[in-house]
């Protein structure tokens, strides 16, 4: 067994080159398994020491240690070296086009009048407004009575309304009954927004039978005019941009008194005047100082208590803030339509 | 309600110009929806030449002078001699929305147009030209024979049917401009009481009042020009003169009015009664109408000759015979008005007028107009008088404290001038000790209480003037609210497509704080002096390890697959600035746990397919990715996303080594954005455009294309050759394996033509398309299977 040394240096020359020539991690592990597994060559020869006489034994034990070490260290190079070899080639080989767009994307899109009552809400909620609602479903009372717009009144003409049923109800024609319901059911301050949905018996270009409408309400002691406009200011430039200004005009509703026209400045013109608009202005609501007969049908003494009501229609504000071609796109199910919010 | 600007320079100065006065009137709750001015530089002109058109039988041409110099125009009239004046316009003239331009007739040019009556809105002759009176000047303004314009068409609000009459916007403007008033010189009537008619008002609850006046002697013919203009000014059309004075003093006071010819009337009196079931009346459109005893009506000894408010009865209606005229200014219930009227479909401008609440003051003063200008215009004279009026106006005074008026108004207007305003509305004002006194005039009946002093006081005064305040602290707005929900709703559209929000700490390891990051953070971390864990010492640039991190987490605690997202700030510092830049980024990352390639290719497009919706949805723009090799990323499978030409985020698998030093096994596939830019710092708006109305054409094209061609590119170039009808590029499938040469991938592409004004013919789309794949051979060396 003199030729031990002999017998180890040629494997371990042997193993440098088939370490070299392992081509992938599987081919490099079954090497290692060959050469330092239980059953390797290495182990094969270093348990060939135990014959060796005790002179000879401790010397060719190191070195046999020392080439063990060696080809380990060896092997993890290679697959470290083949590792760096795969990621180097992984640009090439699993390349992925990251621009190209697949078919099947199927997410949907929220209704325009979702995104303008979603910030209609958050406007006002920023200045202390809680949301009410009423039922659509109305009795004369709240819808008109309570409003002082008694039967004949010619106001209700510009509001026919659909009856339900019997026809001691009808859908209610605008959301200023909530004012009312509000009204009896708790006492100033008060300062609700009532958006929803609002019928009229009206089909042509520029009116649908069913639309929407949010209500405004803010009754306490001492709001004066001022606040109302203040409000609307605040609100319309919230809304449509801080360039934007507001106009007040002479208006006349039944439940209101002072009442007035709300119209925002342009956006296209400026309010220079152009063809959108009507001389710079955009009519966008109606408002006015609550009616003391409507404070007291709401069960509030106007004596104590004012306040401000506005309705506006937010089908129109989304036209004008969204670009909407009129006032049939807010029922327009056609997809392309609607792929555009 | 149309009102002629030229009428109501009869009652009121008006110092401001058209628009001005529009803009106030508006202000003031009358609004002014339209102003049109019939006819600009029309001019009086005289015929000097007439003769016959060389190539035409039908046309001449007329020399026309309008001073020294003249020209020739060319006219189908036949009505026209030598010397009369006629209106001309000149090229540059308007007729309405019409400019007149200067045309060539059969070989002629016509400097100009000769105008007919019903051209300039005079009249209803269409067959000849205007002539005008021999003493008109020469090269005279029309308007200023015609002074009637420009008229204003305004919308009067319901409460004010005061407002629907020239005198009432007059009265107006006078209380805005604080300009005297001119009414029309008025002088009562002769109480002749005693006289052959009579008058029965059986229906009290139905009418308020009702004031006749019996004239004789009347000559029915037509009323003179200026009131005919006027009428027209106002869209009423001329009848005969007794007819149009009726009109003309409804447009003048409001007050509708009536004319019977006394003569034929049965019993020679009226009976205002309920119809009788089944009676019936022919009215003055021709129509027999079948009545009910719900409907009011005005009638004879025998029979209904009106149906009250709305329509006159043909029977006695005034004819060119007439002589014995009853003049009728009636108050009728409005709700008895409108309901009739809505049973009928019969609109009126009288039932317009009284079912909005008239005064029963009106009446008596219409009256009374009516009758002198029929002695003035139709020879009419005064034979009897009636005024039925059981119950008399009482307007009632009300009394409005300064502080209310403030306290409503929100501005304080001084007492003074509250009651000035007052006072040129025609109120009574009295002062009190705290305030004032106001009784309304007699004609409105709008007003009771002290909020309807205040829309008074406010209107004329001027909302603009009233300051914007809020309640409560009342200061002036100047605040706006914005509406940043971006973060709520990327939060919520990424809890919805699988992902779940995580919260990490800012501080990192060192050694693992920048291994993967966007390419405009900084390679090197801010270090924490003091940290409380030795190895958090660094404060992250990105979200991206610690994300990493927490999917190696869940896949040591076996959740594998986990998809997380966090939206924070990270730490920059800037060179040479101890402050550093804090951006927000938002990151996104999915494990794939069985690390095989197309398991993570298929979950990248899933994870891009996330950013296009948020980029959409929020920032209203298409995601924009750049093909490229992001350090820290899978070189062949990372891209940049871009915005406006700046890389605003990465998005890609993750290396595999920064997923060894991290500890994660499989792979994962990331993104990290700038969150601002990105989602255009919440405040896009969406714009519809409007949906296309024509056809389109759709073709399908596949390339083949050297393997690493990015879509998007071919997409630009597909783009740059496709013109303006290629609306979309649709992308339907990639391929790659043994059918196609090695190297080679083929994309298929469904191109979308459209235009917005046409129907696109196939040629034109080929021609686009040919194009198209003329470029992609070109460009890419590509193989282009159409």
């Amino acid at each position: 067994m003199a030729n031990l040394p002999e017998d180890l240096e040629r494997l371990r020359l042997a193993a440098h080159s088939q370490i070299a020539a392992a081509q992938d991690p599987t081919a490099l592990e079954q090497l290692r398994v060959a050469l330092l597994g239980k059953k390797g060559t290495l182990t094969a020869t270093l348990r060939g020491l135990g014959s060796l006489p005790p002179t000879e034994r401790a010397q060719a034990g190191e070195r046999a240690n020392a080439v063990k070490k060696e080809l380990e260290e060896a092997i993890a190079a290679r697959a470290a070296a083949l590792e760096e070899a795969r990621r180097a080639g992984l640009a090439e080989q699993e390349w992925l086009d990251i621009t190209f767009i697949p078919q099947d994307e199927g997410y949907g899109h929220l209704h325009p009048i979702t995104l303008i009552m979603r910030e209609i809400r958050a406007v006002f909620s920023h200045i202390g407004y809680t949301v009410a609602v009423g039922p659509e479903v109305e009795d004369e009372w709240h819808n008109f009575e309570a409003l002082n717009i008694p039967a004949g009144h010619p106001a209700r003409d510009d509001m026919d309304s659909f009856y339900v049923g019997s026809g001691a109800l009808l859908l209610r024609t605008h959301t200023s009954p909530v004012q009312i319901r509000y009204m009896e059911q708790h006492q100033p301050p008060i300062r609700i927004i009532a958006p929803g949905r609002v019928y009229r018996r009206d089909y042509d270009a520029t009116h649908l039978p069913q639309f929407h409408q949010v209500e405004g309400l803010c009754v306490d002691s001492d709001i004066r005019l001022s606040d109302l406009k203040g409000t609307l200011e605040y609100f319309a430039r919230s809304i449509f941009g801080a360039e934007r200004r507001i106009r007040l005009t002479g208006d006349h509703f039944p439940f209101t008194e002072p009442s007035v026209g709300v119209a925002v400045s342009c956006g296209i013109c400026g309010g220079a005047g152009c063809s959108s608009c009507k001389r710079g202005w955009l009519e966008i609501l109606g408002a006015g100082m609550v009616h003391p007969q409507v404070l007291r049908n709401g069960g509030i003494d106007p004596a104590r208590y004012s306040g401000f009501a506005f309705g506006m229609g937010p089908d129109r504000i989304a036209m004008l803030k969204y670009n909407l071609p009129d006032i049939r796109s807010i029922v327009e199910p056609d997809v392309r339509f609607l792929r555009q919010f | 309600m149309l009102i002629s600007a030229g009428w109501l320079r009869e009652y009121v100065d008006v110092p401001a110009d058209t628009a001005a006065l529009a803009e106030r009137l508006t202000l003031a709750g009358m609004e002014v929806e339209r102003i049109q001015e019939p006819f600009v530089d029309v001019v009086v002109a005289e015929v000097v030449e007439l003769r016959p058109h060389p190539n035409a039988t039908k046309l001449r041409l007329a020399r026309v002078k309008t001073g020294d110099a003249s020209i020739e125009v060319v006219t189908g009239a036949t009505n026209l001699s030598k010397g009369d004046r006629v209106p001309l316009a000149r090229a540059g003239a308007r007729l309405g929305n019409r400019t007149i331009s200067a045309e060539v007739f059969r070989g002629v040019r016509s400097e100009g147009m000769l105008c007919s009556a019903i051209e300039l809105g005079l009249g209803e002759d269409a067959d000849g030209i205007m002539v005008l009176d021999r003493k008109a000047p020469l090269g005279a303004d029309l308007r200023t024979l015609f002074p009637i314009g420009p008229v204003l068409d305004m919308e009067i609000k319901s409460n004010r049917p005061d407002l629907l009459a020239h005198l009432g916007i007059a009265r107006e403007i006078a209380a805005l401009y604080g300009t005297a008033l001119r009414p029309p010189a008025s002088r009562p009537g002769r109480a002749l009481a005693a006289g052959p008619a009579s008058i029965t008002i059986e229906d009290a609850e139905g009418c308020r009042r009702f004031v006749g006046q019996l004239m004789h002697g009347v000559k029915v013919g037509p009323s003179p020009s200026w009131m005919q203009a006027r009428l027209r000014a106002a869209g009423v059309r001329p009848i005969s003169n007794v007819v149009d004075i009726t009109n003309y003093v409804m447009l003048e006071s409001g007050q509708p009015m009536h004319a019977f010819d006394y003569d034929r009337l049965a019993g020679g009196r009226l009976v205002v009664r309920r119809a009788r079931a089944g009676e019936r009346l022919v009215c003055l459109d021709g129509k027999t109408r079948e009545l009910t005893p719900d409907y009011l009506v005005v009638a004879d000894a025998e029979r209904a000759q009106a149906l009250a408010g709305i329509i006159g009865g043909a029977d006695s209606a005034v004819q060119a015979a007439t002589t014995a005229v009853l003049l009728e200014a009636a108050t009728w219930e409005p709700r008895r008005i409108r309901a009739t009227s809505r049973a009928l479909g019969l609109r009126s401008e009288a039932s317009a007028r009284f079912e909005r609440g008239l005064s029963p003051a009106l009446s008596k003063p219409a009256v009374d107009r009516a009758a002198a200008l029929l002695a003035e215009i139709a020879s009419g004279t005064e034979v009897q008088a009636v005024d039925v009026y059981p119950v008399p106006l009482v307007q009632r005074a009300i009394t409005v404290r300064s502080a209310e008026l403030d306290r409503i108004l929100g501005v304080s207007v001084p007492k003074r001038q509250a009651s000035s305003i007052l006072e040129r509305l025609e109120f009574a004002v009295k002062s009190t000790t705290d305030g004032l006194r106001a009784t309304p005039p007699a004609f409105r009946l709008d007003c009771s209480i002290p909020e309807d002093i205040a829309e008074e006081v406010g209107r004329i005064y001027g909302y603009d003037r009233v300051p914007s305040t809020l309640p409560g602290e009342r200061r002036p707005v100047i605040d706006v609210y914005q509406l940043a929900d971006a973060d709520d709703r990327v939060r919520e559209l990424l809890a919805g497509l699988g992902f779940s929000e995580t919260v990490t700490y800012s501080f990192a390891e060192a050694h693992t704080a920048t291994l993967v990051r966007l390419p405009s953070a900084p390679a090197d971390a801010l270090t924490v002096r003091n940290p409380i864990l030795e190895r958090r010492d660094t404060l992250r640039v990105s979200l991206l390890s610690g994300l990493l991190a927490n999917l190696a987490l869940n896949a040591r605690q076996d959740q594998p697959d986990t998809r997380l997202f966090e939206l924070a700030t990270a730490f920059w510092g800037r060179a040479g600035d101890a402050w550093p830049e804090e951006p927000r980024l938002l990151a996104v990352a999915a494990h794939v746990s069985s690390g095989q390639p197309e398991a993570a290719a298929q979950a990248l497009r899933r994870l891009e397919a996330g950013l296009r919706l948020l980029r959409q949805r929020i920032g209203r723009q298409p995601l924009a990715v750049r093909q490229a090799a992001v350090a820290g990323f899978h070189q062949g499978r990372s891209g940049e996303i871009i915005r406006e030409g700046a890389v605003i985020g990465a998005v890609g698998e993750v290396h595999p080594g920064v997923l060894r030093t991290l500890e994660l096994p499989g792979r994962a596939v990331v993104a990290e954005v700038l969150f601002d830019p990105f989602v255009e710092y919440g405040l896009a708006v969406p714009q519809a455009s409007p949906l296309a109305r024509f056809p389109d054409i759709r073709r399908d094209l596949t390339v083949i294309v050297p393997r690493q061609a990015a879509s998007n590119e071919l997409l630009q170039v597909m783009h740059e050759h496709g013109g303006s009808t290629l609306r979309e590029i649709a992308m339907l499938s990639e391929y790659e394996g043994p059918q196609l040469p090695w190297g080679t991938r083929s994309i298929s592409f469904r191109l979308v033509y459209q235009a917005a004004d046409r129907t696109l013919t196939a040629a034109e789309v080929s021609e686009r398309h040919e194009a198209i794949i003329t470029a992609l051979r070109r460009r890419f060396g590509a193989d282009v299977r159409a």
